[in-house]
């Protein structure tokens, strides 16, 4: 008996809420133990919905934790970051795809090759390096690894190659620098790549977290999963409710910037993607 | 569109230098700014600002810039701070890690002045603890030793007396471990203080740690297997990733061990009615594990900036600073005028008679952060019942053996 | 005239290509050397001498039991982790690519949510959700009839119990990495086929997947690349317990490194995993060229 199309509806309803529930019952979770009082907390079987709804930890939180400091850190890292990489990416990305030189392809297999290198390899080396230049405990040491992006420089790359020169010889024939042409014509036409590029590079330096876990030692500088995951590790079990008001504030913002512009940071990790 | 990027890319940029300038330390003219580092504990480190407070008002030329890190982390931070030269002044250090700094010499040894009041002030576990090389190295921050918090309910409810030996608690431990909502003790099972636990039952046990020439592990002996097989009687492995504190707390257990500084969590129980401090449980001996704290100052800088420092550790370890603090904290009372002015607060009382049982259960090598390591790693799991008593003894002294050779 | 346009031309290229080579150098190569140098030594972080050891600290890495732990940990989640993410991703994109705009859409947006939100976050929901004693999972389990788990408390279960939350954050970007995969696919081909007299199943292997293969292999090569070096959900999660039985690479790297500050060994662990992830590689470009050769 063929299913009906009325029902391969039902059945695919069931499945899109299944795994709606199942991504969305850590959130749901977050919030109703953000919302408990202590006491609530430790009660099992644990309440599914809070008996009293409890605002007094969003308070507590900010006065307990420096949340504000940290995201202030975060921000001034994640920017630091992405706008020069968008930079580099773009610059470096538009010479790979538009001139020629030699060792042009090996200089470009050799940026490529960098995506390889892992983090751990690598992370000692800088650690020492940040100490001897002096920038340990400083912000500059987490800015300044994340300048140059080979992800980037491949990405705008590819979107180059499909753009013809003619548009480009024209521009320089009438006059323009190089650099004017790339401010003026290259740049405009790579908005989507580096919506793309900006999105994908601020996430990753958003998250970041061994890296500034070893190079940043006081807790004023810190950056938001640094603060967030170091001093939750110093309360109790009663103090769930106030760890997950502090893990909601945290993700907040950046949730809500996705829910706005999520057009684009999809579009952005499919882009990235197709290595056609 | 390309404006709007242009501008917040000079924005950035701008950003980026001024948080380069910033990090750099400015210090103001005349004062003498010294960093001061301890680690985390918040209602500590609150009266540390505070009590800095106080000093800065009473010296004006003297700038005191206070942080904190995590226990687990503030090793690695200090050590690689005094090797890019960016340490703080004072320091909390954990007793184990004074041998590296004293044989570094990034520590300084203590002025006439200080030595005079340690001297004259402290019991003599106390002047022993500060002393390196015959040398005293700094003033107690302070005293850590776990000691057995009972709640009598417990037993009452059971109809059972307190036991007084280790085995006796683990007899209880074996006849009510079908109760599912409670246990009668509840040791460490996986945690910062499961090696200082089990260096407590396993001296109890007569048992040693280390051979006294300290190149050999000593642990792996009958009374070391004994103490261990105790251990995961009193220890519950559901308690791993949560707190066993906690579950004392509800009301839920009848023994725990822990320190005086936790006094706030105990008595802001709605739950337990009753709980105090005693002296451990005897075995063959009555022995505690402890460990001190204590302020150190960093050579490396002005004579004047370790002249204020060592002036800041003084007021922090005077007697009525450090009754305040050992007050409202509950550290143990180790200078003889706060002993006697402790002797009636009740939840002091039981740690105060403990130290008499107390002994350092560090032993004065550089690498013990190492060796402690690997016991704990190895005591967890067997506690974790993935490995039996014997495998992580045997385990643990031949990581250890290698370790000091 | 041309002559003035290529000479613009070339100093446009090495003033933009200088800096950007330099970087790299800086914090890629340089490193790489350093690392390697490094662990040729005896080196801790404070001491002032530095013994030249040859291959001493691999030696010693190699017959230490904790890491030959870790790294069998290590490669238990990366190739646990890397299955499902590609069986279950692929599962997800191809029910996202069967519904329809608005629906899909959003679905799409709950999928991704949790990549969006911190790893140090998305750890303390989970290691609250797992916690043995107030946890909701096992008491959400109870409701189908299945006896509580110790979850991270337990050896066994401990590195699957990871890579469910590991999962839950990441899975999203290889979802719409397939999907946008997916829907390059022009109907033509399908269209045609069906002509051809196929059905769904051989419509898939015949069609789809033939023509994912590069978005698989993508995906195959970072989630490896990603997945050895996990640190931030072990960290926060289990710190390596219980004992050693989540215990991953960089976790050892992190402990000797920087707790015991022993960098010559550490940078010798390193390497080991750098080696491995080399060979991983090239072994899967070789299985994959010789299969586009069809």
């Amino acid at each position: 008996m063929k299913p009906t199309v009325f029902g391969k509806k039902v059945i695919k309803t069931i499945v899109f809420i299944i795994i709606a529930v199942l991504f969305l019952i850590p959130f749901w979770w977050m919030i109703v133990t953000s919302l408990k009082p202590p006491q609530e907390i430790l009660l099992y079987p644990p309440t599914l919905f809070p008996k009293e709804i409890n605002l007094r930890n969003y308070v507590d939180i900010f006065k307990r934790v420096q949340l504000i400091t940290f995201f202030k850190n975060s921000i001034i890292v994640a920017l630091g970051v992405t706008t020069v990489a968008v930079f580099t990416s773009t610059i470096g990305g538009y010479i790979f795809a538009k001139f020629s030189f030699r060792g042009k392809n090996a200089f470009f297999m050799f940026i490529l090759s960098t995506i390889m290198v892992p983090l751990t390899v690598i992370i000692i080396p800088l650690y020492m390096m940040a100490i001897a230049v002096g920038l340990k405990n400083s912000l500059l040491a987490l800015i300044i690894p994340g300048w140059v992006n080979a992800l980037g420089i491949f990405l705008v790359r590819n979107f180059l190659a499909s753009i013809p020169d003619s548009y480009i010889e024209a521009a320089r024939i009438d006059g323009c620098s190089e650099f004017m042409i790339y401010l003026r014509i290259i740049l405009p036409l790579l908005k989507p790549a580096i919506a793309a590029i900006f999105i994908f590079i601020f996430m990753a330096n958003w998250d970041s977290f061994f890296w500034p876990l070893i190079v940043i030692d006081d807790v004023s500088k810190r950056t938001l999963p640094l603060g967030l995951g170091l001093f939750t590790q110093a309360f109790g079990v009663q103090n769930w409710n106030l760890i997950m008001s502090a893990t909601l504030v945290s993700i907040f913002p950046v949730l809500l910037v996705f829910l706005f512009f999520q057009r684009y940071f999809i579009k952005g990790i499919s882009l990235s993607g197709l290595k056609q | 569109m390309k404006r709007l990027i242009t501008l917040l890319t000079v924005i950035a940029l701008i950003t980026v230098l001024s948080v380069a300038f910033a990090s750099g330390k400015k210090s103001e003219e005349g004062k003498v700014k010294i960093a001061f580092l301890s680690h985390t504990y918040e209602p500590w480190n609150n009266k540390l600002q505070e009590q800095a407070n106080a000093f800065m008002e009473a010296n004006p030329n003297v700038e005191i810039e206070y942080s904190y890190v995590m226990h687990a982390d503030l090793y690695a931070k200090m050590i690689s701070s005094l090797e890019a030269g960016t340490a703080a002044n004072v320091i909390g250090v954990y007793g184990p890690w004074m041998p590296k700094l004293v044989n570094g010499g990034f520590v300084a040894e203590a002025p006439p002045d200080v030595v005079k009041d340690i001297e004259n002030n402290y019991a003599d576990f106390g002047i022993d603890a500060v002393t390196y090389n015959g040398k005293i190295y700094g003033h107690i921050q302070h005293v850590g030793l776990r000691t057995t918090i009972i709640n009598p309910d417990m037993f009452k409810e059971l109809g059972e007396k307190i036991p007084d030996t280790w085995s006796g608690f683990a007899k209880l431990a074996d006849k009510y471990s079908h109760l599912s909502d409670r246990v009668i003790t509840a040791l460490e099972p996986a945690g910062d203080s499961v090696v200082s636990q089990w260096c407590t039952l396993l001296k109890s046990f007569g048992g040693e740690i280390l051979t006294e020439d300290l190149k050999r592990a000593a642990f792996n002996s009958p009374e070391g297997l004994a103490a261990t097989r105790t251990y995961l009687k009193l220890s519950n492995p559901a308690f791993i990733g949560t707190d066993e504190v906690s579950a004392f707390i509800l009301g839920k257990a009848g023994l725990v061990m822990d320190g005086p500084w936790a006094r706030t969590f105990y008595e802001d129980s709605t739950v337990l009615e009753r709980f105090y401090s005693t002296i451990p449980p005897k075995e063959k001996y009555r022995q505690i594990a402890s460990y001190v704290w204590l302020w150190a100052v960093n050579t490396d800088a002005t004579d004047a900036k370790k002249r204020a420092s060592w002036d800041f550790v003084q007021f922090l370890s005077n007697d009525e600073n450090y009754l305040d603090m050992a007050k409202t904290i509950g550290f143990v009372p180790f200078r003889e005028a706060n002993i006697r002015d402790m002797s009636e607060d009740m939840w002091v009382k039981g740690f105060a008679e403990a130290t008499e049982y107390a002994f350092i259960y560090y032993e004065r090598i550089e690498n013990w952060e190492e060796v402690e390591t690997v016991l704990r790693r190895e005591l967890e799991r067997t506690i974790a019942e993935e490995i039996t008593p014997e495998e992580a003894l045997a385990n643990a002294e031949t990581g250890i053996n290698k370790l000091l050779q | 005239m041309l002559t003035i346009l290529r000479d613009r031309k070339r100093r446009f290229v090495y003033t933009g290509l200088a800096p950007i080579l330099l970087l790299f150098s800086l914090i890629y190569v340089y490193p790489i050397f350093t690392a390697f140098f490094v662990s040729l030594h005896d080196w801790e972080l404070l001491s002032k001498t530095h013994d030249f050891i040859a291959f001493g600290n691999y030696l010693n890495v190699l017959r230490d039991g904790v890491f030959r732990r870790s790294f069998l940990n290590t490669l238990y989640f990366t190739f646990v982790y890397l299955f499902f993410t590609l069986i279950l991703g692929l599962g997800l994109a191809l029910f996202l690519n069967s519904l329809k705009k608005p629906f899909q859409t959003i679905l799409e947006v709950i999928i991704f949510l949790p990549v969006v939100t911190i790893t140090v976050a998305g750890a303390l929901v989970w290691k609250w959700m797992y916690n043995p004693s107030f946890g909701i999972l096992n008491y959400l389990l109870g409701f189908l009839g299945i006896e509580p788990f110790k979850f991270l408390a337990s050896p066994k279960i401990v590195i699957p119990s990871i890579i469910v939350m590991a999962l839950w954050k990441w899975i999203g970007i290889n979802v719409i990495i397939l999907l946008a995969g997916l829907q390059s696919i022009p109907e033509e081909y399908y269209e045609a086929a069906e002509i051809d007299g196929g059905n769904r199943r051989s419509l898939f292997v015949r069609i789809t997947l033939p023509l994912l293969k590069p978005t698989l292999e993508y995906i195959f090569v970072t989630t490896i690349l990603a997945a050895m070096q996990v640190f931030a959900e072990i960290f926060m999660l289990t710190y390596g317990g219980p004992g050693i039985s989540s215990r991953v690479v960089a976790f050892h790297i992190y402990e000797i490194g920087f707790r015991f500050l022993k960098i010559g060994e550490a940078s010798s662990v390193a390497f080991i995993l750098f080696t491995f992830i080399l060979i991983v590689t090239a072994f899967q470009f070789r299985i994959f060229k010789r299969e586009e050769l069809y």
